[in-house]
């Protein structure tokens, strides 16, 4: 088996995954004021302890990835051009693209977007492996 | 029941602080430790144990050099309240039958979005980091009794009652604007001024910020759509083409 991320990745990936779920459905409690989902939290005062200290291990989380990914989503070659020309293949199951490293121009843009935005992408995704030139992992 | 409010007459305000001493009487509100500040204004702001207070304006000019001006600085119980608006905790701020905007200190989760909501600078948290503000005595009007304030007031300068019967005599005793009238969708404390609001220390026209405005009617909207979205997409691409291609 090719191993493409290290064991801390994998890690902080999911430490992400799942405090960004607890955060969105708890955020959505406050917002919307469901009683249903501050019960579930057992009770609005215990959901704002919850969503703020996750709140902290996914900022925490987001900040090793993005530093993480810096020097990789940094590279930007003509390559990932030909590959955001052609929107990645999503649009057609016909479209022939360039192979790409370790994650793609897609994953690239969103990772320079991400820390400006808050919003979370996740660059640490990269599911079409099949045409792409695997590395071992550095960290 | 109509909407029922106090009505503020600084013109008729001796300063005499009555409302305060009476306000704390009712709610239980501890005294507060104080000094000579080189004012009978006392205490210098809202607090905790302070749910109204007399603001003291001196305003010395040739043809008045002791012009003195008593306003009542308290919850404006908002018709369009801000803190009741960006509040995450169901129940925590209220309002009540009559009109006031109450607070629930169990239900409070201490995120003091309302005070930065608030227009007029009111909520205060205590020391257990709940809220506390002027509840218009919401225990005491809900028995159709006089809020504890405007009972104590000897000369009239707060009055309370049915909203639109007040703002009617404030019409019948020559004020022809009155202030709270229509800001924010009616306030439940309005001011008889003869001057203009600013020289009373009040703002000309308050409004919630831009913020808590944008969050409200434009962001908390967003959130819904995208959350529709992302899932109407996924019942998309599932019925379309199937879970794993």
């Amino acid at each position: 088996m090719l191993k493409k991320v290290c064991s801390l990745e994998i890690l902080v990936h999911w430490t992400k995954a799942i405090s960004f779920f607890i955060l969105v459905i708890s955020g959505f409690g406050f917002m919307f004021h469901m009683e249903g989902v501050g019960s579930a939290f057992g009770g609005f005062n215990q959901m704002k302890t919850i969503h703020n200290w996750v709140g902290v291990v996914f900022a925490g989380a987001l900040f090793l990835t993005i530093f993480h990914y810096l020097p990789v989503a940094l590279k930007f070659t003509s390559d990932d051009v030909t590959w955001l020309t052609k929107a990645g293949g999503y649009l057609s199951k016909k479209a022939q693209l360039p192979p790409q490293d370790e994650i793609n121009a897609g994953q690239r843009c969103l990772s320079h977007y991400r820390p400006h935005s808050h919003l979370h992408g996740d660059t640490c995704q990269s599911r079409d492996t099949a045409d792409n030139d695997l590395r071992q992992c550095t960290c | 029941m109509g909407r029922m409010s106090l009505l503020v007459s600084p013109e008729l305000c001796i300063g005499c602080r009555g409302c305060q001493t009476a306000c704390k009487e009712w709610n239980q509100l501890e005294g507060e430790k104080t000094e000579n500040r080189g004012t009978t204004e006392n205490p210098p702001d809202l607090s905790t144990n302070t749910y109204n207070k007399i603001r003291y304006v001196e305003l010395p000019s040739e043809k008045n050099p002791a012009r003195l001006l008593f306003v009542s600085q308290r919850c404006m119980h908002c018709g369009d309240a801000g803190c009741m608006k960006i509040c995450p905790a169901p129940g925590a701020l209220f309002r009540t039958d009559e009109g006031a905007v109450a607070f629930d200190k169990d239900k409070c989760i201490g995120c003091r979005l309302c005070v930065t909501s608030c227009p007029f600078n009111v909520p205060r948290y205590d020391a257990d980091n709940k809220v506390s503000k002027c509840t218009l005595c919401a225990d005491r009007i809900s028995q159709g009794l006089t809020p504890s304030c405007a009972k104590t007031c000897p000369t009239g300068a707060l009055r309370y009652g049915d909203r639109d019967e007040l703002l009617g005599l404030a019409k019948k005793a020559g004020y022809t604007k009155v202030y709270g009238d229509k800001d924010l969708e009616g306030l439940g404390a309005m001011y008889a001024f003869t001057d203009a609001p600013v020289i009373y220390g009040m703002n000309d026209s308050p409004a919630i910020p831009e913020s808590v405005v944008f969050w409200n009617n434009v962001l908390k909207p967003l959130s819904y759509l995208g959350l529709a979205g992302v899932a109407a997409a996924a019942v998309f691409h599932y019925v379309a083409f199937g879970p794993k291609k």
